[in-house]
């Protein structure tokens, strides 16, 4: 009770609510702005915050990526561009409904269903990540080891191009966290005598470079791709009868996006494309999915919200992000001298409260700028490529700059972010990687601890049954991809 | 336009390009010269006495990541027929050259950026806000003069009086 009471007064104090009020606000505006994206904008955050208490700076971040998700619906519906990645299934039918003269109503939609979905999976979040916590407390190295194992094998999963590049950037992520002097024995690794690199890879500019350097680079070749846009006078809000038509369609999605968010490497982009085809599968107006009808708006947006909250589940009762987003929440919790998992959760609880607070706040957040801002929101989608990139690039450069005062991070954001750009027109995602540059740590240091527990014998990891739980889940993960193609051309 | 038909997301696509993709060929070729060049890199790290590296050496673990990098790359230039059969086609962003304007784009960054610890970070500031709208052919000069005079000022106070960071001047002094 004394956690509860200390988190949530933390939440009470007028300069956390500022901050969390102002990462709400970034959010939505990253989230509204194509191109930019939460993890984007998270990644240009970090840096500053480290001036700042670690729970209110991680407090802003999670309310940044929930505002970042529901933000991405507003261009979604209005200017059929899904200001970010969870809002795409939104589009399918949110523009429809915008462009038959109901934007207000698309809107109204959209938020309420966003609200309930991630009301929905912070309960969930609250009553999953302690519980969690407990369980991981158990947890030995082999443990320890298998269950990093089975996220990083998670990754086969994760949106993108394809199962296989999405592990070759992980495993690519989890060496470049090998550069640096090995803590057990003193040895320098891939330091190529630069004594910056001692430390090991730091992770803000290469942060910065991949999601902000990367998409930047991308951006300058769609210029000219003009889009419609749909003035919205205001938001409606949806009617009671609505509210109570679509009720199971939106509890149906925030469960399966709460569910997919607590997965590891999955997030809300899948939640959200799930929410959708499971929304159509239920309905009884099947034919009406595509044209605007009100399921196709709430189902995906219920889900991708909820996914959120539940991706915080495993990122802080275990260490292990959900997500691309909770990866960077991840570092910015490493960076604030924080060692996420259950030690955390169980020696500073106050702090899950605050978090919980954060995201319950911004969620609320949500309607007030549904009702309030949707206008401007939408008006910021005039703000002209040409302006809007420069300055993101000046942010860029000042966050990775800002970090240590050094120009030698400037160049290693640059260079991260050319590598981000060529591996992203190849196919390989930046996610992938930074989840491996974040777990791959913990891999070496759970795996080099479980051998000297075993004596070297890899095979005596067995004996442990969540061991083995892991391995099968990771085998059954990894084996997937290859078995869906063989069934598909068995078909 | 014949490349983005010789790689469409089809059965027939995977077979106009036949078992091999050449582009994913050259990728992993090279990965497998990063790979090889960095596995050379771990023979050189330094040994420590068995007791003391616990029976782990320090290049053990890189070299088995370095292994199942090689052992995943080897896979990709066929992977092209598997998601051929998923529909999805992986030339989508690439079918096309490096479009001219991203090449300047980046040719700019990195003047920039280099140019950085000479010019100081107001003026790089300033630099990127006037010369990257142009670049990219927005065409209001007010506008852009307007943008490079506030924007960078702005900027500049804030994270140097509120938040504290610390600004390089460069060599002409130049800062808030």
């Amino acid at each position: 009770m004394d956690a509860i009471i200390e988190g949530f007064s933390l939440l009470l104090e007028i300069e956390n609510i500022i901050l969390i009020t102002l990462g709400v606000l970034i959010g939505v505006l990253v989230g509204a702005l194509p191109g930019l994206s939460s993890p984007m904008a998270i990644a240009l955050l970090t840096p500053f915050t480290i001036q700042l208490e670690p729970i209110p700076a991680i407090a802003m971040m999670a309310a940044l990526y929930c505002a970042g998700t529901f933000g991405g619906s507003i261009t979604a519906i209005l200017i059929n561009a899904p200001g970010a990645p969870p809002a795409v299934a939104t589009a399918l039918d949110g523009y429809p409904m915008a462009k038959r003269g109901e934007p207000g109503r698309a809107l109204g939609l959209a938020t309420v269903s966003s609200v309930s979905g991630g009301i929905i999976s912070l309960i969930v979040f609250i009553v999953a990540a302690p519980t969690l916590a407990a369980v991981a407390l158990e947890f030995r190295p082999p443990e320890y080891f298998a269950l990093a194992v089975f996220a990083l094998s998670m990754l086969a999963s994760m949106t993108g191009k394809s199962s296989l590049r999405n592990l070759i950037s992980g495993a690519v992520g989890v060496l470049l966290a090998t550069v640096g002097i090995h803590l057990t024995t003193g040895v320098e690794r891939f330091t190529f005598g630069i004594p910056d690199l001692d430390e090991g890879i730091h992770f803000v500019p290469v942060l910065i470079g991949l999601f902000a350097m990367g998409e930047l680079l991308s951006q300058s070749s769609t210029l000219n791709n003009a889009v419609e846009r749909i003035e919205a006078k205001a938001m409606k809000l949806p009617t009671w009868a609505e509210l109570k038509e679509l009720k199971n369609c939106i509890l149906r999605s925030s469960g399966i996006g709460t569910f997919i968010g607590i997965l590891p490497a999955e997030g809300s982009t899948v939640a959200a494309i799930i929410g959708y085809n499971e929304a159509k599968r239920f309905s009884k107006k099947k034919d009406e999915f595509g044209t605007g009808t009100p399921e196709g708006i709430v189902g995906p947006e219920a889900a991708n919200n909820s996914a959120a909250g539940g991706a915080m589940v495993p990122t802080l009762a275990l260490g292990i992000p959900g997500s691309g987003s909770t990866a960077l929440i991840l570092a910015a919790l490493i960076m604030h001298g924080f060692r996420p998992g259950p030690y955390l959760l169980n020696e500073t609880p106050e702090f899950l409260y605050a978090i919980f607070g954060a995201m319950l706040f911004a969620n609320i957040a949500f309607l007030a700028i549904g009702l309030a801002g949707a206008k401007f929101f939408s008006l910021v989608t005039f703000i002209p490529k040409q302006l809007l990139w420069p300055a993101v690039f000046i942010f860029a450069v000042i966050g990775a700059y800002s970090s240590s005062s050094s120009f030698v991070d400037v160049y290693v954001m640059l260079v991260a972010g050319l590598i981000g750009y060529f591996m992203n027109r190849h196919g390989f995602g930046a996610a992938p990687l930074v989840m491996g540059l974040i777990l791959g740590k913990m891999v070496e240091e759970a795996f080099s601890q479980s051998m000297i527990i075993y004596d070297n014998n890899f095979l005596a990891l067995m004996e442990s049954p969540i061991v083995l739980f892991f391995f099968a889940l990771t085998a059954v993960n990894l084996s997937t991809p290859f078995w869906t193609g063989f069934k598909k051309r068995k078909a | 336009m014949d490349n983005q038909n010789s790689t469409a997301p089809s059965t027939d696509g995977s077979r106009a390009l036949g078992l091999v993709h050449p582009v994913d060929l050259a990728v992993t070729a090279i990965i497998l010269a990063g790979v090889a060049y960095l596995f050379y890199e771990t023979t050189q790290f330094d040994e420590v006495s068995p007791l003391f590296a616990q029976n782990i050496q320090p290049a053990m673990y890189p070299q088995l990541l370095l292994w199942i990098i090689a052992g995943l790359a080897c896979f990709l230039p066929f992977e092209h027929i598997l998601l051929a059969k998923k529909g999805k086609n992986i030339d989508k962003d690439r079918s096309e050259s490096v479009h001219p304007l991203t090449k300047v784009t980046i040719a700019f960054l990195v003047v920039v950026v280099l140019a950085s610890p000479y010019l100081g970070m107001l003026l790089t500031m300033i630099t990127i806000c006037l010369v990257m709208p142009r670049l990219w052919g927005y065409k209001k000069l007010v506008t852009i003069l307007l943008f490079a005079g506030i924007f960078p000022v702005v900027v500049s106070l804030v994270f140097s009086k509120v938040l504290s960071v610390y600004f390089d001047s460069g060599i002409f002094g130049i800062t808030l």
